[in-house]
């Protein structure tokens, strides 16, 4: 584990350095300015298809499900924010039910930009300009370490292999 | 999960026979990493280690995997929580 997140009590210290909280409230931008699933990759690949062999129904899943999906995911990027601003002035814990949102922001902005720089595979992160490659790594080890943390809460004496 | 999951009305929508058993099904994608995917199938499902890693292999192996499966309504909700969570559900029968 690093020192960055850690568990304390009921939840999970964050303790971040200046330079990656400013790179993680820019992961808000990136989200906030989302264009629509058609002319953009990134927004196409957090809303795919429930039933993709059936244009009607997946119409009917998107109509019932579209408009609760941008709100749960509105919720979290709230929830990343206010931690982020939190951790802006040092050290901060934030709940486990904020970690599971600030990971999946996390986990939503890795997304957006793998697609919008076409990452399609394996060997596709060896052909990304360093910057790119530095980004999704970086978000990768937040990914890594709060999953980590999170799945702690799963461990009994008999799932520890 | 904090949010309210969108449920089918069993009154006025289709396919909602109880005899019908639905697949969610996760795909293979090069961005999530094996430890999240293992970590979304434990949190969601209550799946211990072994069984989500043994999902996420065969994910990742074949391309594809059934996470879970039942009644419409509930391969929905359990796809609506897997796409909250960034993994690329679908759902077949």
């Amino acid at each position: 584990m690093s020192d960055r997140f850690a568990r304390v009590g009921d939840g999970i210290e964050v303790n971040l350095q200046a330079g990656e909280v400013g790179f993680l409230a820019g992961v808000l931008e990136v989200l906030a300015g989302l264009g629509g699933p058609e002319e953009d990759a990134g927004a196409a690949r957090l809303s795919p298809p429930a039933y993709p062999d059936d244009p009607d129904a997946d119409e009917e899943w998107r109509r019932f499900a579209g408009g609760e999906l941008d709100r749960a995911r509105r919720a979290d990027r709230s929830s990343f924010e206010l931690v982020v601003q939190a951790a802006a002035d040092g050290p901060t814990v934030m709940s486990m039910g904020e970690a599971s949102a600030f990971l999946r922001v996390v986990n939503e902005v890795r997304l957006v930009l793998g697609a919008r720089w076409g990452v399609e595979g394996p060997d596709d992160y060896d052909t990304l300009r360093t910057e790119a490659g530095d980004a999704l790594g970086y978000l990768g080890w937040v990914v890594a370490e709060l999953a980590e943390l999170l799945s702690s809460e799963f461990e009994s004496p008999s799932d520890t292999g | 999960m904090t949010t309210t999951t969108p449920v089918r009305n069993p009154d006025t929508d289709s396919d909602t026979s109880i005899d019908s058993t639905w697949k969610v099904v996760v795909w293979d994608d090069p961005v999530n990493t094996m430890e999240y995917v293992v970590y979304v199938l434990r949190s969601l499902f209550g799946y211990d280690k072994s069984k989500a890693t043994r999902l996420m292999l065969q994910v990742h192996n074949e391309g594809r995997a059934i996470v879970a499966d039942g009644p419409r309504e509930r391969a929905e909700h359990d796809c609506f929580r897997l796409h909250h969570h960034g993994l690329w559900a679908t759902i077949e029968q």
